[in-house]
């Protein structure tokens, strides 16, 4: 399951942009679409901050 | 250890607008170079996502046309892909619309905001003096510099805005010392400005491409894990790329990911108590950018300022200039703004729909024709400005106290005079190669 660091986390909004699913949503904090998130890990590469990770569950 | 071994002249690690200046710099003056960056994209926050067939900024939008951003790309032969901007800016104020005087005097805008001429022509007398005979103590704010001339609640708003885009922090905290000296500086650079027509991703492409026709290398997905100190020299770092771990070698290590992580890389044990007090008390600036799309212009300036709202501080009609930022037909604006202090804590999502509660109010067309694409923050870790200058705040140089380890980029700055933006972090390149013309020939290591 992709999981964010929100004590790390800007909101930066970079990963929004190259999710290929469009499961990602930055309003001043990240919001993940569970739905339609299928786990590719290309947003984990691009996040300025590294933020983000997969976790297993 | 069985580690892989490369030894170069000089290693920079990140690939921000510091990195690559430096970096272009040294490999054209045949240093042996290699940047390392951690992410699969260059540039850091001077790079431009692209989102839906539009293109949004990481962060550099307004480029400076001049000065030393530009002598860096004509000296390493980088393609400088940029449009000035020759229409004057607009600013919005209760609703009215100034425009800027043509007569090319910066100050000469103050009389539309202000009747009381003697009040305006004391003001400026006081700036004038403040440029040409002392600068105010870094201790004096500029509201407190303001108020000895004028207490017109628009000039104000004015010197507010100005503040706040240049300087990431209002003109109730920035030292007033650094706003006057900026002036003669890094801020003298943005007249005039541009914006890259396909991004300013195309200007860090251009510099990557120069170092690499030197024989330089910038690997991307490539992370500094250590700098590596001995006897309190910095003799290279630790880097880990797709292939695994490598430790490069190199007589000079320039660090471009900020003083604190340079620190953290290298280990603290290896600064003073001074220099890691300094790094500590360095502030973050936060500021929020929106992206709104449309299929018309939204204005008809790309430069208007927004004064006396709650939190907008202008919005950029981005494609009036550069037509390679939308698809055809297709227009984007890019909004600024910033919080009511800069000493925080702020409420994210607040802060963001304030601003876009703001371009609502302001912004007749945006509420017509206006589609929010993409709203990003920066602070913290991904600051707009990683040491605002507040005042009573500490410049920190480039030398750090680790003999051959730089840093250059924001948040290092020459001694007297904030590095505002990217002609700031192409200054501490400058100074930063230079210094190291000085004390070392290409090969020494070899
Ligand atoms: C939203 C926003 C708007 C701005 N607008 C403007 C503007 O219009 N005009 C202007 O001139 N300036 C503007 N600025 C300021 C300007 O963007 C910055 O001053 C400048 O880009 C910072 O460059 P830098 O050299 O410090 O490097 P950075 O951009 O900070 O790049 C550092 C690089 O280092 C990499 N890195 C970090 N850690 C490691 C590691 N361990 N190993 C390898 N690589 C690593 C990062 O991934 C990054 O790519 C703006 C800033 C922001 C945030
Ligand atoms: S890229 Fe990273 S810091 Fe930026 S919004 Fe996404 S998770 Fe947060
Ligand atoms: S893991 Fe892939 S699909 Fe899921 S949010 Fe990240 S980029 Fe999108």
């Amino acid at each position: 399951m992709l999981t964010v660091n929100e004590e790390t986390c800007v909101g930066c909004g970079w990963c929004q942009t190259f999710c290929p699913q469009d499961a990602l949503h930055a309003w001043g904090y990240l919001e993940i679409d569970y739905e339609k998130c299928d786990e590719c890990l290309v947003c984990i590469e691009f996040c300025p901050t590294d933020s983000l990770s997969m976790t297993n569950s | 250890m069985g580690q892989k071994q490369e030894k170069y002249d000089a290693v920079v690690l990140g690939s921000g607008i510091g990195g690559l200046c430096s970096a272009a710099l040294l490999a054209n003056k045949g240093y042996k170079t290699l940047v390392v960056e951690k992410l699969p994209i260059i540039g850091g926050r001077c790079s431009t996502l692209k989102y839906k067939g539009f293109k949004i900024p990481t962060g550099v939008v307004a480029v400076p046309m001049s000065g030393v951003l530009r002598s860096i790309f004509d000296d390493v032969g980088a393609n400088f892909d940029v449009s000035p901007i020759t229409v004057p800016p607009k600013y919005l104020i209760d609703k009215r619309i100034i425009d800027e005087p043509s007569d090319g005097q910066p100050l000469s805008i103050l009389s539309r905001f202000c009747s009381d001429e003697k009040e305006v022509s004391m003001l400026k007398r006081g700036i004038e003096k403040a440029g040409t005979w002392n600068a105010p103590s870094n201790e004096t704010t500029l509201l407190d510099f303001l108020h000895q001339y004028t207490g017109n609640k628009n000039i104000i708003s004015y010197f507010n805005n100005k503040c706040d885009i240049f300087f990431t922090v209002g003109a109730h905290e920035v030292s007033a010392r650094e706003y006057f000296l900026s002036h003669t500086g890094s801020l003298k650079d943005f007249q005039p400005i541009g914006f890259a027509n396909q991004g300013s991703i195309s200007l860090m492409k251009a510099l990557k491409k120069a170092i690499e026709a030197k024989q330089g290398r910038v690997l991307t997905q490539c992370r500094a894990k250590k700098i590596l100190v001995r006897n309190g020299i910095a003799e290279g770092v630790v880097v880990e790329g797709k292939n695994g771990e490598t430790t490069i070698l190199a007589t000079a290590v320039i660090s471009n990911t900020g003083p604190k992580k340079t620190v953290a890389l290298a280990g603290k044990e290896h600064f003073d108590r001074g220099y890691l007090k300094q790094v500590r008390n360095m502030m973050p600036s936060l500021q929020m950018w929106v992206t709104t799309i449309s299929d018309r212009p939204l204005f008809d300036v790309p430069f208007l300022f927004t004064l006396k709202t709650r939190r907008l501080l202008t919005f950029l009609s981005a494609s009036l200039i550069s037509t390679g930022l939308a698809p055809e037909g297709k227009y984007v604006h890019y909004s600024i703004s910033g919080p009511a202090t800069q000493t925080g804590p702020w409420n994210l999502k607040n802060e963001v729909n304030l601003h876009i509660q703001d371009l609502k109010d302001n912004l007749p067309d945006f509420n017509k024709y206006g589609e929010i694409l993409h709203v990003g923050c920066y602070w913290g870790e991904l600051p707009t400005y990683s040491n605002t200058p507040i005042a009573g705040f500490n410049n920190i140089p480039q030398k750090t106290p680790v003999e051959n380890l730089y840093n250059v980029g924001d948040g290092v700055a020459k001694e007297g005079g904030f590095s505002c933006g990217s002609p700031g972090c192409a200054l501490t390149a400058r100074i930063v190669v230079e210094d190291i013309e000085n004390r070392f020939k290409p090969g020494q290591l070899f």
